[in-house]
């Protein structure tokens, strides 16, 4: 390829002392922090300008790479009425991959287990870098109306299911413990 | 966190951008703008870091690819010229970015010629002739000879600016029919079309007719927001267009494109190629490289330098995607499979540990059964070739 110029600010003067090698950088992973940095901000500014109710995410005292979320039950689901904290916690190559999401509080559902842990495709899978955390939120929120009960963690609440009387009774009863 | 990168970019300085503009990747000002085949958006470095294993998705819609497309430069400079200051920020911070990870994208000269006569400030220091430029020049030498210079005034999604830009009608003129752009798409090189101009059955492939490069991707969608671009940029002449297109073209013009192509792998009979996970051609951009591979010996980057097979066999002379100082006089040799693991050459670089965990988001194309799990992949291949 004839790009010959060398003097282009694009080219360090070190290059030939950097390296013939390939070997991938061992602090690769640091690289670009910055720039996460600067995409959460950017989230951040766009949620707290949204100003929606059914869902908030701020983060945990001064270290943006830790969130608290908050969810709502929507309407005319068995989990009306309800709220629930979540923490997200983003990798240094967010977002080329997923933040770890969490349910903290206790959340009887088919697709959370009893750490909190969340199965649900878009946060492992099915991610993609366009996904933020007001989407993140949003589809736990629609998950908790829309469990997907052929791959559960919770068996008891996939079981359950099938009877929404009980099933709110069963959110209600775990909740009301929670908040008390 | 350091102190000053708490503020975004976007309040650093007054100019603010519409949302059009933004990167869905960064959520900054689009940067060296690639276009998909889908008519997606993202800046160069953020398509790039999101590719992965054996196809790539689009962030936005999920199309599978699985050619990294080159940097659009027509967009490029539509961007550089609305936002000036906001692009000089996010110039610096990637230039930062880029001497840090000592990985560079390619340098644009501008294609305006508008611009031409002025140059552009901020890059006047560069020499005139990158070669990433040479063939995108062509796509504005037929305008040359147009007599008429006809200006507009920037409206619509643009009119925030406070001071408003003129573009040249004639710099947004399609290389094949020589008039305004009508439902751009945008090829695997960067270059665009009207939408009808590469519509040609008896080719499957769409190759571009300013720089030959075939565009592997599937038949490109029209770029949304280049169109919304034109036709706010250049109502009249968009309308018009759009009479004597659709006179020319009946509607079943959207009937006859072939759809994208969901499987994007050529068909392959007899054993598994070798597939080189995170390595990718830099002259037709097939990421990762399917088959043979050639590694440049010579060149000193970090990026490294490399080809697929067909790439190497046609000796094609483009520039690399990542300003490699790739000389034809270059000496190539051919990357078993066993080499793979010590040579992540194109691999993003946050990717180090790809193979460590399951998260091909392939699903829906015919190679995602057997793309679950690289790392098991690499080492069938790797003991079958043995």
């Amino acid at each position: 390829m004839p790009n010959i110029n060398n003097q282009d600010n694009n080219t360090p003067a070190t290059v030939a002392a950097i390296s013939s090698s390939k070997q991938p950088p061992p602090m690769a992973k640091t690289v670009d922090i910055q720039s996460v940095h600067r995409r959460l901000q950017s989230e951040l500014m766009a949620l707290m300008m949204s100003g929606g109710t059914e869902i908030s995410a701020f983060p945990e005292e001064d270290n943006i790479f830790c969130w608290k979320g908050t969810i709502t039950g929507s309407k005319d689901t068995v989990f009306e009425g309800t709220e629930y904290k979540l923490s997200l916690s983003f990798p240094n190559d967010y977002p080329f991959k997923p933040p770890k999401v969490k349910f903290e509080t206790a959340c009887f559902h088919p697709n959370v287990d009893v750490h909190g842990n969340i199965c649900l495709d878009i946060l492992q899978d099915k991610w993609s870098s366009a996904y933020d955390v007001r989407t993140i939120l949003l589809s736990i929120q629609s998950l908790l109306g829309e469990p997907n009960i052929s791959s559960p963690l919770n068996t008891q609440a996939a079981s359950l299911w099938g009877d929404q009387i009980e099933y709110r009774k069963m959110v209600e009863k775990s909740f009301k413990s929670i908040s008390a | 966190m350091e102190k000053q990168h708490e503020t975004p970019a976007r309040v650093e300085t007054d100019e603010e951008f519409s949302d059009e503009f933004q990167c869905c990747v960064c959520l900054d000002l689009l940067y060296k703008p690639v276009v998909l085949a889908c008519g997606h958006i993202s800046c160069f470095w953020c398509v790039f870091r999101a590719m992965k294993g054996e196809v790539s998705h689009c962030p936005v819609c999920r199309h599978p690819y699985n050619h990294f497309p080159r940097i659009c430069q027509l967009l490029h400079f539509v961007v550089l010229k609305l936002y000036p200051k906001a692009y000089k920020i996010k110039e610096q911070q990637v230039i930062e970015q880029e001497k840090k990870s000592k990985k560079f994208s390619p340098q644009l000269d501008n294609c305006f010629r508008s611009e031409s006569s002025e140059g552009l400030s901020m890059r006047s220091d560069l020499p005139p002739h990158s070669a990433t430029c040479s063939c995108n020049k062509a796509n504005f030498e037929g305008t040359e000879k147009m007599a008429s210079v006809e200006y507009t005034t920037l409206g619509g999604i643009c009119n925030k600016q406070k001071n408003s830009q003129q573009f040249l009608v004639t710099d947004f003129h399609c290389p094949a029919c020589k008039e305004l752009l009508y439902r751009p798409v945008v090829l695997n090189c960067g270059h665009v079309f009207c939408e009808v101009c590469i519509n040609n059955p008896n080719d499957r492939v769409p190759i571009c007719q300013v720089c030959q490069s075939a565009h592997r991707n599937g038949c490109p969608k029209v770029c949304l927001l280049l169109k919304q671009f034109l036709e706010e940029q250049f109502s009249e002449k968009y309308a018009l267009r759009k009479e004597n297109v659709c006179s020319i073209q009946p509607s079943n013009n959207a009937a006859k494109l072939p759809s994208i192509s969901t499987s994007p792998y050529p068909r392959l009979s007899g054993r598994r190629p070798e597939v080189h996970i995170g390595v990718g051609c830099d002259y037709c951009g097939m990421f990762p490289i399917i088959g043979e591979r050639y590694r440049c010996k010579d060149c000193k980057e970090k990026m490294g330098f490399d080809l697929c097979g067909g790439c190497y066999n046609i000796s094609a002379k483009l520039p690399g995607r990542f300003n490699q100082q790739h000389m034809l006089e270059h000496k190539l040799e051919n990357v078993g499979q066993l080499h793979l693991v010590a040579n992540l050459a194109w691999r993003p670089e946050t990717d180090e540990n790809e193979s460590d965990s399951p998260d091909d988001m392939g699903g829906f194309s015919p190679s995602a059964s057997h793309s679950s799990d690289d790392s098991s992949v690499n080492q069938e291949d790797a003991d079958s070739s043995i």
